[in-house]
Formats: C-alpha cells, structure tokens, sequence
C-alpha cells in the first residue's frame, strides 16, 4: 500500500514512469526487511530484461524504421486502402486486418505496435484521421498478436501448466476472431459517429470495368514491398528462422529493397534508424526491467498464495472465481508487463482453478493471456501504450481515451471467454 | 523460521512435487517452526538469478539442473556421462554415491551447502524423422542446451547441436529449424513435441540429474538441530523421487506409443564409437570420470537392476 | 559567468548522453549481428553457439546505458497531467524542483546499490574477484557466461555506466531546476 502511494506520487509530479515503478518496488522490497534482497536490485532489473523473446522489440522497432524509410510501409498501405475501397474508416479496418495478418507471423503485441505505427499512422493522418485516433486502432490491432498464433505468451503458459502448446494455438482462434470482429464492430460504430475521416473519392477505380492505370501502377510498386512480409513468412514456415530472427530478415529484406528498388533509403540512413531503434527499446526495455522488480518481490512475499487464499475463500462458483481472477489480472496488468506477470500468478492461481473449481486449463490460459495483454495498453505502465505513444508522438493520456472503446471491445471478449467455456475449449474438442 | 525454495519446474513437475512433500515434511517434523514456501516456474527468475539469490542469502534453498555449476566447474558435469546409468536403480545408487557425496561438499565453492543430487531421470531422442542408425544422425540439428558435455556428445555423433530457447522449441521442431531434441517421454507428451515426431528412439542414454542446494549464509543461520532436520528431509524426499521415476516414464512412453509415434529401442552399442570418443575426452577433463566409472562398475555388479523405467520432463520446465 | 558555467555544463551533459546513445546503437548493432551470425550459422549446419546468450545480454546492456541518456534528454515516459494544469509561476517551479529531487534520489539509492554489488574497494583490497568471493561470498567477479567465455560482470558493467550517467543528468536537471531554469520534463 505505502510502495503504490509512493508510486501515485512519483507519477503525479511528472517523474518518469520507469523510475516511478523502480522506487516503489525499491520501497517494497526494503519493507519486506530482508536487506539481502534489496542489495540483489540491480542484478534483478538486469535479468529481468534477459529474455530470448524481448529481442523482438529492437528487431521489429528497426523493422518498422526501415519500413517508414524505405517508402514501402507507405506503398503497402496505398494498395490496401485501394483494395478495401472508400468505406468510412476504411484505413481503421486496414490497419485491423493487416495487424490480423501480422498476428499470424508475429506473437509479440508491442513488436506489432511498432511495426504499424510506422506503416499506418502516416498513412492515416495524411488521410485526416486525428493522430490520436490512428495510433489507438493501431495499438489495439497489436492484442490479436498473442491472441492469433503463433503466440509467446501462450508458449510460456503451456510450459508452465503443461497444456500442449499446439492445442492452444488452435483454442486461441476463436478468441482472436471475436477480438477483430469487435475492433472492427468499434470502428464502423466511431464512423458513424463522425470520429473519422469521410472517404476519399475515388475516380479511377474500376470505372471501366478494369482496373486504371493509377491502380495498377499502385499494385505493381507495392510488389517488392509485399515481398518483405512474404520473406518473413517463408523464413519462419520453411523452418529457416524463429519469428525474431524472421524480423532481421525482414529488416535486410526492406533494406535492400529500400536501397536499389525504391532508392529513397541511403545507406547512411541506417545509422540514425539504429539510433532510434536504440532509444525506443531502450526506454521500453528499462521500463520493463523496473516493472520486473515488483513482479520479483510479489514471488518473494508469496503475495499471490495469499490473494489465491483471499478469493477462495469468498466463493464456490467457478465462474464468480474467474469474474474475480479476471478482476484481479487487470489489476495486476496495469503495473506488470504480461511475461512476469503470467511467470508470477500462472504457478498459484491454474492449481486452484482446475483442482478446486474445476476449470479447464485451456479456458483458464486463454483468459489469463489475453487479460494481460490487454495490461500493455492500460496506464499506469503499459509498454504497448507507451511504445505507440512514443513513435507517434501522442500524449498516453489522449492516446488512453482513444483506446478506451477497443479496450471494453477486449473485455466484451474475455467476458465470453468466462461465461462460455466452449469458446475456448470448443475448436479444440471439435478436432480431436 | 520462514525459508523458501525455488525452481525452475512448473507446479506439477515431479521436482515441485517433491518440493511441496519436502515442504509437508518439515512443518510437521519442527512441529510447525519452519515453514517453507515452494516457488516454482522461476517466478524468482532463471537459475542464474536464483544462484545468485542463494550466494546473496535473499533465497534459502534451490533444485536446480546442473547447467549453472558444469558451466563453473567440470567436475559437475560428470553425472552428464552417457549411458553412466542404464536404469533408475543404478542412478539413484550413483547420486548417492562417493562422488555425489564429494560434490556435494564442494557446492561451498559456489557459497552454496549442497544437500542431495536428484534427477529427472533418463533421457531419449525425439526427432522429426525415423533414424536407422546413428550414422542418420549425422548432420541433423539436435536442440540441447549449450553445455559442453552435451555438445560433445552430439559432435561426437557427427549430429549438430543446436542451443534453442525452451519457449522457441514448439515452433522450431514443427517448422523445422530443429530435426531433434534430447528430452524425457513426458516433456515429449506433455509439450505435444510428440504431434510432429517421426520417430522416439528410446535410447535411455544421459541422466538429468539435480542439485538440491541451500544457501551457505542461510544454512550458518540455521541452528544445528534445523540443519540436520533439513538435510535429512531433502535427501529422503529426493532418493525417493528419484526412485518413483521408473513408473512416471513407463507410463508416459505407453501414451505416446499409443498416439502412434513409432519408438525405436537402442543401446550403448548403437551409439559408438561415439560413446567411447566422449569419455577419451572427459576423463582427461575431470578425474572424477574414471572413480563414478569405477562406482557405476560395482553397482552394476550388485545391482540386479531389473528396472527398465525412467524420467519426467524437467526440461519442460527448464528455461534455457 | 554563471551563464557560462551553466551552458558549458548543459553541453557536457549533451557530449556525455551523445556518447551513451552511440553506446547503445552500437550494443544494439552487435546484438542485431549477432542474430543474423545466428540464423545464418544454423542454416549452413555450423550452429553459433554464442549467438543468442550474446544478442541477450547486448540487448540488455544497451537498454540500461540507453536509458541514462534518455534520462539527460527527458526521452522516458512520463505523465504530464499535474505539470499542464499548473499555471507557470512558482507552483510549477516547485513541482519541477520535487520531481527532479524525487528522480535524483530513486537514482541515487540505486547507484549505491550498484556500488554495493561491484565492491570496487573490497575488490582491489581482496586482490581478485576469487578471493573477494572467498572473503565476502559476493561473486559478481566469478559469474561466467553459458557460450561467451568470459564473465558476465562484463555486461553488468552496463549498470555502473547508467548509474553514474543518470545520476550525472539527474543532478544538472535538479541543479538547473534550483536555479529556476528548468520547469517541463524535456530540456
Ligand atoms: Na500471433
Ligand atoms: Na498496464
């Protein structure tokens, strides 16, 4: 209690979140008066990054420099808007079906972040969309990456509770569909409500029965752009390359295309695209590392055996108990990053769901998964915020009331996923 | 006292298990004094950090793989000998044995108190295509994890060994980024591994042993009559977890077997001149080799060793 | 003078946070290398052994030396509701002035626990990192890495370097806040 009022006000008065969160996790662990876990701190920040999968983050931030640079984010986006046509929001739903398609490559939200930050919010604002909104529907496209598989956080649950990884790819279908169906049910709903640009005109399309020539000269300059993401699946599907490494590939790939297919990168350019790079997952990264801490330290004090004991103690309905959970995880995704977070209550609360409630292990992943993703987009700490807050240069703030529609879109699905067991379960008792 | 363990094994690994029995045992043998606090799935952090946490006294006990100590010490990678045990008897004769006990007093080294050697049980090959001989081997990407006896194995066989993150291996075994992994029937099962297997060559050819270890600033702080409660516990709490290994593999080989994936039994003989070549080359690493060799030689002249069963999945749970 | 004195101080920042952003590009580089040595070795049947536990700890390295300089710049998150409602005046100038405060201090604390772990004084008064495990059972100097061969305090250097930087930054951004000079979060 006294560490998050610190914390409160740490962030009132405008000192940096990450620092925010470090010295209330400081103070936390100062209060849990074993001095040997404080002198531990600093080699806990440091390992708390030392993870396989956060590479992603550089990887794909550079990517999405590259792709912004190179001219082939803007080329890729033109065809799409040509092929979806002038429908109000029609980039909106662009954006959502392309980070639907990225889902199925990528299993990293913040990494989809940035990747579409850099591919569609130009292309939006350019479009009218106020920025703003472009980098909300962007953020929110970037939940369906560890909804869709492949997924990280679903490979991490499924060696934690021992549910082959495999079935919970395919239970994580339907979810992921329901959440894109939603972001999208959200958008028409904002456009009509005027929130976003009318449609532009379009006199050259298709008034001849055959596409003009605006539009194919469109179609054949985002070929070579359409090969990065092509290059990027192949990599991965012909067993060449893990997703991170199928994102350096793809950063070489846009490159070279950058380089002597477009011309409008130099080679000169790369350094400053690193820089950034270098920056941007340096903020998130430190973010992350002071975010551990807590997680750490709640594992210490075997905080979540205590809250376990707390909520069973208050019902015998599985679904009031996954209604608390589903509480609680919120909660808790607003501080943590969902990777420590999972690692920290998966161990306590999946023995006490399935042993005393009866709850299947598949039901209770798939909500714990997509609870704390959504804790990447919810403030105080949310590193999925801040990254597209970052990249587009809106204020969290903005960019939070944005976003609130995608989110209850989100909880409208996890409310599925507790009341229908099937939703999650369903798919993979129908292929067995 | 208020201690607390941690590992890297989720809550329903044998390794938790016996952490939550050892955890039984001692509240109600100190009459409810100590207390231990089981922290599974390295909700403290990987075992580096949790290493660490023992030497700094933050943590008071782990049970670890032995990576962290091969990587510091060869002498610890000796339990890594292949075809050392060819059954769950003589392994867990052999982490009993004077060698263990030797290694057990040399863990003050790391600033740690060793307490008992366990094991996960033996390990089989898992591969994407059926494999003749081991010639097959040859050239295929064997996921492992980076320690040098493991790696010298699979050179030794012509094969490639490929370190992979544990959370990569789902996704690098389906698309083929790796042809193989060595691994227990029951990480096989329980990770579905075993849905993109050609073929489990049943091979029963390297232990992965534990390490059950306290931290030497905690342990000082124990009183005597604690210590000896605690030692006790752990050690019988592990011997028998590594007896009951036996039936857990039997059984989980039986479910794979029934999803038909084919299991091809072998020996020591398949794998040479392999075998023979690897310890050429690690008992002039370390002179421990050729004294469990001799233990292994006893044992298996007493031992009537009629138990064929082996492992679970610790490296289900292992983060490498 | 005193203005003198202070711009001279607002460049050395700027120098010392330029050199800490290239720092980081470069660890980020090295990392991105280190993922394509990887990937190529793996496919070529010669697996580099070092590639991913390298990527890792450059990567995390780079995050904390990257994250000093983001410090100087004003380049972290921060929330900025208080600091926009407040008129400008002094109300703004002490909130300026507690937040830059609060900021050095968590720094500092963490600095000191930095120092604490790589005991420079106790390292040399020991003689080795061995002997100073021997004596202090603090063996930051004895920690190898799984692939690279060499100990991982070579990477943990990384926090030395953003303790010291930060609170380098951290103390220009209170002192420039003392003397009124600085009021937002970015300067
Ligand atoms: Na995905
Ligand atoms: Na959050």
């Amino acid at each position: 209690m006294l560490s998050l009022g610190c914390f409160l006000l740490l962030l009132l008065i405008g000192v940096p979140v990450a620092l925010a969160v470090m010295a209330a996790a400081m103070l936390q662990i100062a209060l849990a008066g074993n001095a040997a876990l404080l002198f531990s701190v600093p080699q806990q920040a440091f390992g708390g990054i030392e993870s396989y999968g956060l590479l992603a983050l550089p990887v794909f931030i550079l990517l999405g420099e590259l792709m912004g640079e190179s001219g082939a984010g803007r080329r890729l986006m033109a065809l799409a808007a040509r092929l979806v046509g002038p429908v109000p929001g029609g980039l909106a739903h662009v954006t959502l079906l392309g980070n639907a398609m990225l889902a199925a490559i990528l299993g990293s939200t913040v990494a989809q972040i940035v990747l579409t930050s850099r591919l569609a919010v130009p292309e939006m604002e350019r479009a009218g969309y106020p920025r703003d909104l472009a980098a909300a529907v962007t953020a929110a496209g970037g939940l369906l990456a560890p909804v869709l598989p492949p997924s990280m956080l679903f490979i991490v649950y499924g060696v934690i509770a021992q549910v082959p990884i495999g079935r919970l790819f395919i239970a994580g279908i339907v979810p992921g569909a329901a959440m894109l169906l939603g972001f999208v049910g959200v958008t028409v709903w904002l456009a009509r409500r005027g929130d976003m640009p009318p449609p532009p005109p379009a006199p050259d399309r298709l008034a001849t029965g055959r596409p003009a020539p605006a539009a194919a000269r469109v179609m054949v300059e985002a070929l070579p752009a359409a090969l990065v993401p092509l290059a990027m699946v192949l990599a991965i599907l012909g067993g060449l390359a893990t997703a991170v490494e199928a994102g350096v590939i793809g950063a070489l790939a846009v490159l070279l295309i950058g380089l002597f297919v477009y011309r409008e990168l130099r080679l000169r350019d790369l350094g400053p695209a690193l820089c950034r790079t270098a920056q941007s997952s340096a903020m998130i990264l430190f973010l992350i590392a002071a975010a551990g801490l807590y997680g750490w330290v709640a594992a210490w004090q075997n905080l979540p055996a205590q809250v376990a004991a707390v909520l069973t103690g208050l019902t015998d309905d599985p679904v009031v108990f996954l209604l608390m959970v589903n509480v609680m995880l919120l909660a808790l995704g607003m501080v943590l990053d969902p990777m420590p977070a999972l690692v920290l209550v998966v161990p306590v609360f999946l023995p006490v769901a399935t042993d005393s409630y009866g709850i299947d292990p598949m039901q209770f992943g798939l909500i714990t998964c997509i609870n704390l993703t959504l804790g990447l987009l919810t403030p105080p700490v949310g590193s999925g915020l801040f990254t597209a807050a970052r990249l587009n240069a809106v204020s969290p703030v903005a960019l939070t009331r944005r976003l609130l529609p995608y989110l209850g879109a989100a909880g409208a699905v996890l409310l599925l996923l507790t009341f229908v067991p099937a939703a999650s379960t369903g798919l993979v008792g129908l292929l067995d | 006292a208020e201690l607390r363990v941690g590992l890297i094994t989720p809550p329903s690994h044998q390794w938790t298990q016996t952490a939550q029995d050892i955890a039984a045992d001692l509240a109600e043998r100190s009459a409810g004094e100590i207390t231990l606090v089981v922290l599974p799935s390295g909700q403290l952090g990987s075992e580096a950090q949790m290493l660490q946490q023992l030497q700094s006294g933050s943590l008071d006990f782990g049970m670890f793989t032995l990576g962290e100590f091969a990587n510091r010490n060869a002498d610890y990678g000796v339990f890594l000998a292949p075809f050392i045990a060819t059954d769950t008897a003589a392994a867990r004769a052999l982490l009993r044995g004077d060698v263990a006990q030797e290694l057990l007093g040399g863990f003050r080294q790391f600033g740690l108190h060793g307490l008992a050697f366990g094991m996960a049980g033996l390990r089989e090959i898992v591969t994407a295509t059926p494999t003749e001989t081991a010639a097959d081997l040859k050239g295929q990407k064997i996921r492992t994890v980076p320690l040098a006896p493991e790696l010298d194995f699979w050179t030794l066989l012509g094969a490639t060994p490929t370190p992979m993150p544990l959370p990569e291996l789902y996704n690098a075994f389906a698309n083929g980024q790796v042809d193989g992994m060595q691994i227990d029937y029951e990480g096989t099962w329980n990770a579905g591994y075993w849905e993109h297997a050609g073929e489990v060559i049943a091979s029963d050819h390297m232990m992965f042993p534990m390490a059950a270890v306290a931290s030497a600033r905690g342990w000082a702080q124990l009183g005597p009559e604690a210590q000896a409660l605690v030692a006790e516990v752990f050690a019988t709490r592990i011997d028998a977890m590594v007896e009951g290994y036996g039936e857990i593999d039997s059984r989980y080989r039986a479910e794979i077997e029934a999803a038909g994936v084919p299991v091809r039994e072998v020996g020591r003989d398949w794998f040479e001149p392999a075998v023979s070549a690897w310890y050429d080359t690690w008992r002039a690493k370390t002179p421990l080799l050729a004294r469990l060799e001799a233990e292994a030689a006893t044992i298996d002249d007493t031992d009537t060793g009629t138990d064929t069963g082996t492992d679970t999945g610790a490296d289900t749970g292992a983060k490498q | 003078m005193a203005a003198s004195r202070h711009s001279f101080l607002i460049r050395a920042d700027r120098r010392l946070a330029q050199a800490e952003t290239l720092a980081a590009t470069l660890l980020t580089g090295a990392a991105l290398l280190a993922i394509s040595a990887g990937t190529l070795g793996r496919n070529l049947g010669q697996p580099v052994l070092w590639a991913d536990e390298f990527a890792v700890l450059a990567m995390a390295a780079a995050a904390f030396v990257g994250a000093s300089a983001l410090i100087a710049t004003g380049g972290h998150i921060s929330v900025d509701l208080l600091d926009s409602a407040l008129p400008h005046g002094r109300l703004r100038r002490a909130t300026a002035l507690l937040r830059e405060a609060a900021g050095c201090a968590v720094i500092g604390v963490l600095a000191l626990l930095v120092a604490r772990w790589f005991d420079p004084v106790g390292l040399v008064r020991a003689g080795s990192g061995a002997a100073l495990a021997q004596d202090t059972l603090n063996f930051i100097y004895q920690s190898p890495t799984m692939t690279l061969g060499m100990g991982k305090h070579w990477f943990w250097l990384a926090l030395p370097v953003f303790a010291t930087g930060a609170l380098l930054h951290a103390a220009l951004r209170l002192w420039l806040a003392l003397r009124g000079g600085l009021t937002g979060a970015r300067c």
